[in-house]
């Protein structure tokens, strides 16, 4: 939805400031949280030390503030003794290895394909539009997990299988956007200045697209997050040894009535923090898709 | 618009409205000859430019009047191949002794810019308003390999050059920050960066006000004194090429209506159209009435009347005007007409 949204958009940023600004301490809430997650991602595994194959079955399923071997399991302990928050911050760090990288994969392919496409039309647009369609028509997760099926286990498997059909939104977006924008004015100056077509599609087409992908880079952050943690529950990709939010879920199924917490805290640490970029993306795509004048 | 490439359906019609007209006060520089553009938009078919031939001199200034719809604009933009997607052309264009009609692509790309500038009409719209000014003039220049200080320095004589007060200030200013006779300057500093030896002029003044329109004509005019070019001014404005042009070329629903010197055609009509465009432009200092107000919606070159296309508006049409296509003719030393009655017309 907030892709469409995104397509309807005007290329050209707000070349005036935004003079309203509004006062709302509420609306900064979703970036602190981000920035938290993110604090504890790239800092935490520093200050945690944690081993997900060493296992202490002296200290299983320990609740939330038990005393270990190793000091206070504030949020308890999983069914082979593991400190969930440990495992928390360390699937922090997973998620964001994954989210990013595949959201880097899928933009930099899809703003390539969807601009050359709008950009040529003709052949390519026929050939990268019909690709498309074709991978729309495809339930994305379930791509996900046939390719990750295939391939094996690794963190690289994680980020193909997601990024395989994660460009696509891109690509319709930037190949949308560059379809009107190079009906512009600016365009035509350029071409008649005898600037070459590659040039005129990365100086004044490409950088058109910024705003829009990046509002879009956010959601599908998100999304990819929480596919990440789907195939992990599913116990695919990932091998074992690198932790995930996805697999502390899976591994306390069986608890859920004498241990809840193995469960409950990765879920809801997981749903802060898609909600959290959900929100800051829609925000990212107001901004950028408010109607001008 | 987009770049397309133009396939050239074969040259058809009657060379006598083309060729071996217009003898141009200065050498020849730019011939356009027998042009024709045919449109295709959905499934209507429309040959939108119908024989049009004109030609510009060098150092001299040809204008291309007439309404909004008359192919003033895709007749220039032709030049240098901006037409809209699945246009197809016909005749020649003949510059420096080249058709550029049937001219390679890399042809056309070393003659844009470098040998035919061109002007737009909205100057905040062709210019890109996410990059600074001065590296939209320089453009042309890294292009052609200059060394990033020497562009520079170009850059800032270029501006200078187009009139724009304290060049350092304002290379590095966005589009939006300047106001609309400044911008119109940039866009002149652009068009003049690949030392061109043709400029076209889309319409310059249309969007600026009137004090800000002489200003702008006036640095035209002194550009092609001092640089020797030759002009190819795209505008509706009577007054603008009365002033500005040596010849003027009158278009009519994608032809040629009238050509000639400026100052005769628009004083002594030799086209009922010429002279309706004449009389519409109200005088300033009296308060007269205008006197002649041109009946009826200008012709659409998709359903073009038959005969002559101005027949159902003319108040001299008599039934030849409506079964017989006149051609253009020499009806006077240097003037030609496309009117039957085109001796009866008073000015």
């Amino acid at each position: 939805m907030t892709q469409a949204d995104l397509l309807g958009a005007d290329p050209v940023p707000d070349v005036e400031a935004p003079t309203r600004r509004r006062k709302r301490p509420l609306a900064a809430v979703p970036y602190v949280i981000i920035g938290v997650y993110l604090l504890a991602a790239i800092i935490g595994p520093l200050l945690i030390d944690y081993d997900p194959v060493r296992t202490e079955v002296t200290e299983r399923l320990l609740p939330p503030g038990s005393q270990t071997s190793t000091g206070t399991a504030w949020l308890g302990t999983d069914a082979v003794g593991r400190d969930m928050l440990a495992q928390i911050v360390y699937g922090a760090r997973t998620s964001f290895i994954i989210g990013i990288a595949v959201v880097g994969v899928c933009g930099t392919v899809g703003v390539a394909l969807g601009a050359l496409a709008g950009y040529l039309r003709g052949l390519s647009d026929a050939v990268v539009s019909r690709l498309i369609d074709i991978l729309m028509a495809f339930p994305g997760i379930l791509l996900a997990i046939i390719i990750a099926g295939i391939l094996g286990r690794g963190m690289h498997v994680v980020i193909i299988a997601l990024s395989v059909g994660g460009w696509v939104g891109f690509a319709r977006l930037s190949r949308s956007i560059t379809m009107s924008t190079r009906e512009r004015d600016w365009v035509d100056a350029a071409r008649i200045m005898g600037v070459s077509k590659p040039a005129t599609l990365t100086r004044h087409i490409v950088p058109f697209l910024a705003g829009s992908v990046i509002a879009l880079a956010t959601i599908e952050l998100a999304s990819a997050i929480l596919a990440e943690a789907a195939l992990s529950f599913l116990g695919l990709g990932l091998p074992p040894d690198v932790v995930s939010w996805g697999q502390s879920i899976a591994n306390g199924r069986e608890y859920l009535e004498t241990a809840w917490w193995i469960t409950v805290f990765p879920g809801i640490a997981l749903t802060i923090l898609v909600i959290s970029i959900g929100l800051a993306g829609d925000r990212l795509t107001r901004r950028y898709t408010r109607k001008r004048d | 618009m987009t770049e397309k490439p133009l396939s050239t359906v074969a040259a058809s019609g009657s060379p006598a409205s083309g060729a071996g007209a217009a003898p141009a006060p200065g050498a020849p520089l730019l011939q356009v000859e027998d042009l024709e553009v045919v449109l295709s938009t959905g499934s209507v078919t429309g040959r939108v430019i119908d024989g049009v031939s004109f030609g510009v001199g060098a150092g001299r200034t040809t204008g291309l009047i007439g309404e909004s719809g008359s192919g003033k604009t895709m007749s220039a933009m032709s030049i240098v191949r901006l037409l809209p997607d699945g246009a197809e052309t016909s005749g020649r264009i003949v510059w420096r002794s080249q058709n550029l009609l049937d001219a390679p692509r890399r042809r056309i790309r070393e003659v844009r810019g470098r040998e035919i500038g061109v002007i737009f009409q909205d100057p905040l719209a062709a210019l890109n308003p996410i990059q600074p000014i001065g590296k939209q003039v320089g453009e042309i220049l890294r292009r052609g390999g200059m060394a990033r200080q020497d562009v520079h320095a170009r850059v800032l004589e270029l501006l200078g050059r187009a009139g724009i007060p304290d060049p350092e200030q304002r290379v590095d200013v966005y589009p939006h920050e300047l106001s609309g006779g400044l911008r119109q300057r940039v866009m002149i500093a652009m068009a003049l960066a690949g030392e061109p030896q043709l400029i076209i002029a889309d319409e310059p003044t249309t969007a600026l006000d009137v004090t800000t329109q002489a200003r702008i004509l006036r640095l035209l005019a002194d550009l092609r004194h001092q640089e020797g070019l030759a002009m190819l001014l795209v505008s509706h404005d009577l007054r603008v090429m009365a002033h500005v042009a040596d010849e003027v070329v009158v278009m009519y629903a994608g032809r040629v209506a009238e050509r000639g010197p400026a100052r005769e055609v628009l004083e002594r009509p030799r086209h009922p159209y010429t002279r309706a465009l004449a009389n519409n432009v109200p005088a300033v200092s009296t308060k007269t009435a205008i006197a002649e107000p041109l009946q009826g919606a200008p012709a659409n070159p998709f359903d073009r009347p038959s005969g002559c296309a101005f027949h159902p508006r003319c108040p001299l049409a008599v039934e030849r005007c409506r079964t017989e296509k006149p051609e253009l003719r020499e009806v006077e030393p240097g003037r030609f007409s496309a009117c039957h009655r085109a001796t009866e017309v008073a000015p």
